[in-house]
């Protein structure tokens, strides 16, 4: 070794003399992006099998055949197909989607591998205000269909508005902003819970089988107007994608780098708020997906929100379609609340990520 | 020319800098140095544009804005976040106002040549979380350098790292300034480093400059008695390099609680 006051700039473990000219180990991020391709093949197949399973016992190819031709299907399929199974299906897609967005951008604004959208207290507040409206048997002039969707909307609105304000108060810090949650998230639960103890016993019911979060509640209104907010939401984020993933180095250097870090969050939070209501205050409350499909996705895409943010989406599609098709099964010619299963399906999922993981996804 | 005209900073009713004035020429290498608490970090943070500061920042004439500064860089000490993102992503994310959907495969192979050239090319597709503290080091001085900034504020760059590589990345910070004619001001604990990487010392106490100079000028036995409050030798190397050493600290110091 020759070493005397000039030096090889060499690191320990890096093999030195490799990699000088062109560009040593293979590139991640085409396998990465190879990985979200399959991913979304796997949500187009885990769909159409969705809408192949239902309690109406419905011939697979009867099925088939309404989706790809409808005029000269039997009726009676094609109205179960296209006016139930379709709308369903597709909300699970969106509404699994839109969680999943949610949760990912949560928690890296949050710094906070905990964090989602049902964490920070937005569907508790959102079952908060579907119960009083029906407890109350509120119904909108013209439009008494949407009075309980748009109820819930408005309180996990009102919640993310608490939170919001909390922060812009004391500072814009992933601290204040999961305190804040945490106690919006208990806020609303009492009051949830206060609703519940109030009401009759038939209203209790009806309040209970709302927070159960189902698809069945999903029509082809629903579908559009979840549909439009994960569009509006997911192209809204579009341009703070490396931001938000320099946020992951910490605030400061991101702000180094010249993000302004306070703004990105409020930005990605009201984004974040607005995903989470479109996405539940037609079906219900919704738990665990938010929570699970960030890691999935980032366990398979890595960091770079470019392929993390979208795959994230698809996981949360995936593992939504997959508790739906569960759903239809556990009971036959039942349909289990969805919400149920997210979680059982879920928690399982989560362990064996936890005892399995290689190495530091977080 | 960078030129800090009574720089002051606040903490709620606290003062933490007290009109801190310096010029700074280009190719020059400064070392901030100054005991725990003295105000190195607010000053680099406040010439960063990263706190909120009285007084007047000017490069080459021109008076900066608040908020984040283009053409200054600012390195903040390794706080282990981020340990999935890739080694190459983290660089990339030097110029973060150049990426988009698509990264442009020429600032793509910029980044690499960063990487190449501080020894890091076989690590490019790790995750940061994977190295060792002195590798995460050099590779948040490599996505410093990659912004080719006109100012470069490292804040306590070599912390982590054993003598070989606190010397080499010392060394880089001088080659990289004196190549392109850039400004460095760099806080460090170690004197004797110091002595020996910087052109210029900056020694702040109590948000005070109380020295500005070269080492030799600056590194006396009154002055590490009255600012560190530390008994300490200083010698001179046969290469013609300073070393301090410290003998042993003084029991009735005033060093922290500010000095006369």
């Amino acid at each position: 070794m020759s070493e005397k006051t000039t030096f090889a700039p060499e690191v320990p473990g890096a093999a030195p003399g490799r990699g000088t000219a062109g560009e040593p180990g293979r590139d991640p991020l085409r396998r990465r992006a190879g990985r979200l391709a399959v991913l979304a093949v796997l949500l187009a197949a885990i769909t159409v099998l969705d809408l192949l399973v239902g309690p109406a016992f419905l011939n697979v190819f009867d099925v088939l055949g309404a989706l790809v031709a409808p005029a000269s299907a039997d009726p009676m399929v094609a109205a179960v197909v296209h006016a139930i199974r379709l709308p369903m299906t597709l909300m699970a897609v969106i509404v699994g989607a839109s969680l999943g967005i949610a949760g990912v951008e949560m928690q890296t604004i949050l710094g906070n591998p905990l964090a989602s959208p049902y964490t920070l207290g937005f569907s508790a507040a959102a079952g908060f205000g579907a119960a009083v409206a029906i407890l109350f048997g509120l119904a909108l002039p013209l439009v008494p269909a949407l009075t309980i969707p748009l109820a819930a909307f408005a309180t996990a609105g009102l919640a993310s508005a608490i939170v919001y304000a909390l922060a812009h108060w004391r500072g814009v810090t992933a601290e204040v902003m999961v305190l804040a949650g945490i106690a919006t998230l208990f806020l609303f639960q009492s009051a949830q819970s206060l609703v519940q103890y109030m009401a009759a016993p038939e209203v209790l019911q009806e309040i209970v089988f709302w927070l159960f979060g189902s698809m069945l509640k999903a029509s082809w209104f629903s579908v559009a107007v979840s549909g439009v907010i994960l569009a509006a939401g997911t192209l809204a984020l579009m341009p703070d994608l490396w931001r938000l993933t320099a946020l992951r180095m910490g605030d400061a250097r991101a702000a180094s780098l010249g993000v302004n870090v306070p703004a990105l969050r409020r930005r990605v939070f009201v984004i974040v708020a607005v995903l989470t209501a479109g996405a539940v205050c037609f079906v219900g409350t919704i738990g665990f997906v938010g929570l699970v499909a960030p890691h999935l996705a980032r366990m398979l895409v890595g960091e770079d929100q470019r392929l993390l943010m979208p795959a994230s989406g698809v996981c949360g599609a995936l593992v939504m379609v997959g508790a739906s098709i569960a759903s239809k099964l556990i009971s036959p010619g039942a349909v289990v609340p969805v919400g149920i299963v997210t979680a059982l399906v879920g928690v399982p999922f989560l362990f064996a990520l936890i005892v399995t993981g290689r190495r530091r996804y977080w | 020319m960078l030129e800090i005209d009574s720089l002051s900073v606040r903490r709620g009713r606290q003062p933490v800098l007290h009109g801190v004035s310096a010029r700074i020429a280009p190719g020059e290498t400064v070392a901030l140095i100054g005991p725990n608490g003295a105000g190195k970090s607010t000053l680099l943070k406040a010439l960063a544009g990263l706190e909120r500061a009285e007084g007047v920042v000017r490069l080459d004439g021109q008076a900066l804005a608040a908020g984040p500064r283009q053409a200054i860089a600012y390195m903040p000490q390794d706080t282990g976040a981020g340990a999935a993102l890739s080694v190459l992503e983290v660089v990339l994310m030097g110029r973060l106002e150049q990426l988009g959907l698509r990264v442009d495969p020429a600032l793509r192979q910029t980044a690499l040549g960063m990487l190449a050239r501080l020894g890091l090319a076989a690590l490019a597709h790790r995750p940061v979380g994977a190295l060792s503290g002195g590798q995460r080091q050099l590779v948040f001085l490599a996505q410093t350098l990659f912004r080719a900034p006109q100012v470069m504020l490292l804040d306590e760059p070599t912390a982590a790292l054993d003598l070989r590589h606190q010397l080499m990345v010392l060394e880089r910070v001088r080659a990289e300034v004196a190549v392109r004619r850039a400004i460095a001001i760099v806080a460090v604990h170690d004197l004797t480093l110091a002595a020996r990487a910087a052109d210029r010392i900056l020694c702040l106490a109590d948000g005070r400059i109380i020295a500005d100079g070269p080492p030799e000028a600056v590194l006396t036995e009154p002055l590490l008695r009255r600012v560190y409050g530390v008994e300490a030798e200083i010698a001179r190397l046969p290469s013609g390099a300073l070393a301090v050493l410290p003998q042993r600290a003084l029991a009735d110091s005033a060093a922290w609680s500010g000095c006369a």
